[in-house]
């Protein structure tokens, strides 16, 4: 210790090498106060890019833009109206009710669209611009390339990686990852999901959650709609969706059905869900179906 | 070939998120500062991303950081804060040295705060993140000679900050 204290405290040239040594690997070990990691920084950062954050160069520019940009607010809203209304190149797709669809978009993605749902997309450009709007339900299995968007009425969902299935539907949203890594925002909030998982709004917030089965999140693609506790009118909903038919009343707000039916024979359909649930129908001869309580 | 596609952002990023926050700590003495200006930093990078060559996002990065550093209004003096990860295995039985050694630190640490920024910078990513002299000049833009230049004047610096008896 007193050797290393002589050493570098003098003033011979070889004490001035020491010290020198002593502040190069001192200061090698000096590390950074700890702070987020890069991973919660680049997480931090798709969510700010999701909400479209957009950095400003100057503060001095704020005043400027301040009137310029309600201008431009304006232009942009009509240009969003041009844009979804009469542009010619926007291609619509629609899966009406009673049948399904299968697309392929100008990228090779490939898009299933659930009875009752349609998408709609700007066809020039699309690698460049990989943007579909959708109404309903549509499971996308997206080819690498630039950024996927998938615009909903409640919600967004961008690609990171590869396959993934979207209900949107009156005031539903759930996203379930398949394959890669998506992600979710709607409200402010943003969510990275990876494969299992699922995220669904509700109550205004973004609720991620595992799939006990995810398998089942993606079963009508075959024909096979799967609930779980659900509420018996909206199991009516999709059975209007798949068939094409109409449910003359309905008002089972109380009931919650857990099952599947295929959509396959209609008949077997209302007996799969009607039975369990304590109830009966009949199609009239217009089609229409009258379901009543079995008194039995 | 221009644009740097997203699975290349993410590679990017992965790859210089600390060294550039720290770029930014040597300037700023702020963590918090450090991780918001490297935040909009490789958002602006984002936004550009059509036209950003991946061979050259390295420089862009430091320029763009750099940029969004001297933009900033306030530039009060922070003290500056590091971790020391000493190698206490070596000197375990000699509390003495240890002491000597933790003393030694702190005044080092007060020297690099006194320190012009520039040397500072150039300095630390040395000796912190590992850089070659060569690697410090393409990320900074500057000449190899212009590097050696700021690193010997920031030794000399510590140096006669710390040659006092102890």
């Amino acid at each position: 210790m007193t050797e290393m204290k002589n050493q570098y405290s003098g003033n011979k040239g070889s004490g001035r090498v020491e010290l020198e040594q002593m502040i190069l690997d001192n200061a090698s070990r000096l590390r950074v106060p700890s702070g987020r990691t890069a991973e919660e920084a680049l997480t931090l950062l798709k969510a700010r890019i999701a909400r479209g954050e957009a950095v400003f160069s100057g503060e001095k520019d704020f005043q400027i833009v301040d009137w310029v940009s309600s201008i431009a607010a304006g232009l942009l809203l009509l240009l969003a109206i041009w844009q979804i209304g009469f542009n010619p190149s926007r291609d619509r797709i629609v899966a009406q009710k009673g049948s399904h669809e299968e697309y392929r978009l100008p990228d090779g993605s490939d898009v299933s669209l659930n009875a009752d749902s349609r998408i709609s997309f700007n066809n020039r450009n699309f690698n460049n611009n990989r943007h579909v709007s959708l109404d309903g339900e549509a499971f996308f299995n997206v080819i690498k390339g630039s950024d996927f968007i998938v615009s909903t009425p409640a919600g967004d969902v961008k690609v990171l990686g590869t396959s993934f299935n979207v209900y949107a539907r009156e005031n539903s949203f759930r996203v379930s990852c398949l394959t890669g890594k998506i992600l979710v925002s709607a409200q402010d909030q943003s969510v990275i999901i990876t494969p299992g998982e699922s995220v669904k709004l509700a109550d205004k917030k973004l609720i991620s959650y595992t799939d006990t089965d995810l398998s089942l999140a993606t079963r009508w693609i075959d024909g096979e709609f799967v609930f779980e506790n659900m509420a018996l009118n909206l199991v009516f909903d999709e059975i209007e969706r798949q068939f094409n038919v109409n449910f003359a009343c309905r008002n089972f707000n109380d009931k919650f059905f857990t099952g599947s039916f295929s959509n396959k024979d209609l008949r077997i359909a209302l007996e799969i869900v009607c039975i369990p649930m304590g109830l009966k129908y009949e199609i009239g001869s217009n089609g229409e179906i009258f379901v009543t309580e079995n008194p039995d | 070939m221009a644009g740097i596609s997203q699975v290349e952002f993410d590679r990017v990023f992965m790859a210089w998120y600390n060294p550039l926050r720290n770029f930014i700590y040597y300037k700023t003495g702020d963590m918090e500062t450090a991780e918001d200006i490297v935040q909009d930093t490789f958002l602006k990078v984002w936004e550009r991303r059509e036209k950003i060559n991946v061979v050259t996002v390295k420089s862009l990065l430091y320029t763009i950081a750099n940029n969004l550093f001297l933009n900033r209004l306030e530039h009060e003096k922070v003290s500056f804060k590091f971790i020391s990860e000493q190698d206490t295995n070596n000197f375990s039985n000699a509390p003495d040295f240890e002491l000597e050694m933790k003393d030694f630190d702190r005044r080092l640490q007060d020297s690099l705060a006194e320190l012009d920024g520039r040397n500072r910078e150039v300095f630390l990513m040395n000796r912190i993140d590992d850089m070659t002299y060569a690697q410090i000049a393409e990320n900074l833009g500057l000449s190899v000679k212009a590097v050696e230049k700021r690193m010997s004047k920031a030794l000399a610096f510590l140096k006669e900050r710390l040659d006092v008896k102890i």
